[in-house]
């Protein structure tokens, strides 16, 4: 018997694609057209001249609006530079330590004792634009002040997604079956791209936008807070949505861990340079290997995308395959056998047991249960 | 090849259907997170078999509020439902998937079901719906057999042949506003359904 099953690629390595960088305010294009970069080059400086920022720091310091004053470390209309201390909370004997530091160059204007907000005045400042990645600018518009990259990434797609292009430094939050409550959602998060575990809570994702963190990777969301940000879409939730966050859902509804080839790939990227595409379900990461820059020199960008969408191919021991019914949903593993006779579940269903090998055990599921993986 | 289909990618609006209307089919109702991930799971997964009697309760319950959403299984100038085979992938129980269709689309009169397969359709049997009083007794005799049914039921009778022979009688209950009826109904695999839940 032919048996279908879907084949859904996950990780697509190694893989030219155009990066772009975009200039904040008001500045100038350094880079030329063909010119290599690598990731700590300076491609584009502007000057940010005026402007406000808050923070909200009585959740970062997780103290109530009356004490954080306390907790200041910079008087009310002082300077204070940006990665310089703004606020600390040593935790006492039972709590944990806290760390504020200035998102940016400014003076402390106002603080809202109810709120526990303080409004910084930015100071005119320098704002350097790295190229974060090994590439070769493709293009530069002087207008939009954008500069492309042809650089190579390694893409992982994930299932579901919410939110315009963001990128940001990775950081893994803890293992892959974690659940991420808003105690694990701190200030020195902000600006980064976030992987949570096997589930992250409301609170959490709204203390991430809170604190500005740029985006969630996680494997599992509960399905009324991903329809509250796609608009109570899940079927064609690939769209225009955003909620101020990027977010990638790597396996589905509910509480279920990263699937460890995805895991184990975002691990070897913690504290490197991504870029995550939630409304493309995607997340990019740019080669760390200077060589790199060799490869896509001779590599041409195809116009056309590639057709990363579900396909479906005949089940055959030695696939790799990950489970997606219960209940050993998000398990991965290979195929080890497939049965010649039919098996009568508890339901009543006629169904075509296969086994799979995971790294820890062996597991029998319908086949039509699974998913071929790339 | 293109993408796998399943039972729920038939339907283009699960997502929006309430908790509380799909819950209601359960005993007992599960936690509502746990229903919407499993819907959820549903529409992105369409593909999977439902693996215990749990699950394939919980896909039965969605599959009725989708049909009540969705009436395209239900001709009504034809008198017909449609069950598409690959409802099958649910449960294998006819008996089962057309309990699911009534509770769905409540039809009455004589409606016959059909099961629609890639090579063609294939009559499974009726449902004829009485209008009963409580405490009424139904007499049906179908194909020389004799039943005594009490109002309030819906039971399903064996009638394998083509066609089947009925006669209906009862003091306060009625079909197509009759005590008393002789009628012929297409049979099948299915065979008789009387719905005789109080109206």
């Amino acid at each position: 018997m032919n048996m279908l099953v879907s084949r859904r690629f996950r990780v697509v390595p190694e893989r030219a694609t155009l990066v772009n960088r975009a200039l904040q305010g008001n500045g100038e294009i350094l880079v030329k057209r063909g010119q290599e970069v690598i990731p700590s080059d300076v491609i584009g400086r502007s000057v940010l001249s005026a402007g406000f920022r808050t923070i909200n720091l009585s959740k970062a310091l997780q103290v109530s609006p009356g004490e954080v004053k306390k907790y200041l470390q910079r008087s009310m209309g002082k300077a204070i530079y940006k990665g310089e201390l703004l606020g600390f909370n040593g935790g006492g004997l039972f709590g944990s330590k806290r760390v504020v530091t200035s998102p940016t160059d400014g003076i402390l204007e106002l603080f809202n004792e109810e709120t526990g907000i303080l409004k910084l005045k930015i100071l005119p400042h320098n704002i350097d634009l790295p190229a974060a990645v090994f590439g070769i600018v493709d293009g530069v518009d002087h207008v939009k002040k954008i500069v492309s990259i042809k650089t190579q990434v390694t893409e992982v797609y994930g299932i579901l997604g919410s939110g315009r292009p963001r990128e940001g430094y990775l950081k893994v939050l803890g293992e892959r079956g974690d659940l991420i409550d808003k105690n694990k959602i701190s200030y020195d998060l902000h600006d980064k791209i976030i992987v949570g575990g096997g589930l992250i809570y409301d609170s959490a994702l709204k203390e991430a936008v809170t604190f500005g963190v740029n985006g969630i990777i996680t494997g599992g969301i509960s399905s009324s807070e991903f329809k509250g940000m796609s608009g109570g879409k899940i079927k064609y939730a690939h769209s225009e949505s955003e909620v101020g966050i990027g977010v990638l859902v790597t396996e589905g509804f509910g509480t279920i861990p990263v699937g460890q080839d995805i895991f184990d790939l975002l691990k070897s990227f913690d504290n490197k340079f991504v870029i995550l595409e939630g409304n493309e379900g995607k997340v990019s990461l740019p080669s760390t290997n200077p060589g790199s820059i060799k490869s896509i020199s001779k590599v041409q960008l195809s116009s056309e995308n590639l057709d990363f969408k579900l396909q479906t191919e005949t089940i055959e021991t030695g696939k790799i395959i990950r489970v997606v019914g219960n209940p050993y949903m998000g398990e991965q593993g290979k195929v080890v056998a497939i049965d010649n006779a039919i098996t009568i579940l508890p339901t009543g269903v006629k169904v075509y047991m296969i086994t799979i090998l995971t790294n820890s055990r062996k597991i029998r599921v319908p086949y039509s249960n699974v998913e071929i993986i790339f | 090849m293109p993408k796998l289909s399943g039972v729920f990618d038939i339907f283009e609006n699960l997502e929006s259907i309430p908790y509380e209307d799909i819950a209601r089919w359960l005993k007992p109702a599960p936690q509502q997170e746990v229903l919407e991930n499993y819907l959820a799971n549903r529409i992105i997964y369409p593909q999977v078999t439902p693996s215990t009697l749990i699950e394939q309760e919980y896909d039965l319950a969605i599959l009725r509020e989708a049909l009540r959403r969705n009436p395209i299984f239900y001709k009504i100038n034809q008198k017909k439902i449609f069950i598409p085979s690959d409802f099958l992938q649910i449960t294998p129980d006819i008996k089962k998937l057309a309990s699911v269709f009534i509770d769905a689309y409540s039809p009455s009169g004589i409606v016959v079901f059909i099961l629609s397969t890639g090579t063609g359709d294939k009559v499974l049997g009726s449902l004829v719906t009485v209008f009963s009083s409580a405490s009424d007794t139904l007499h049906f005799e179908l194909e020389g057999q004799n039943y005594k049914l009490k109002s309030g039921s819906l039971i399903v009778l064996p009638c394998p042949k083509e066609h089947c022979h009925v006669s209906f009688k009862s003091t306060n209950s009625k079909i197509f506003g009759k005590n008393e009826l002789l009628f012929e109904i297409p049979g099948g695999a299915l065979g008789l359904i009387i719905d005789g839940r109080l109206k």
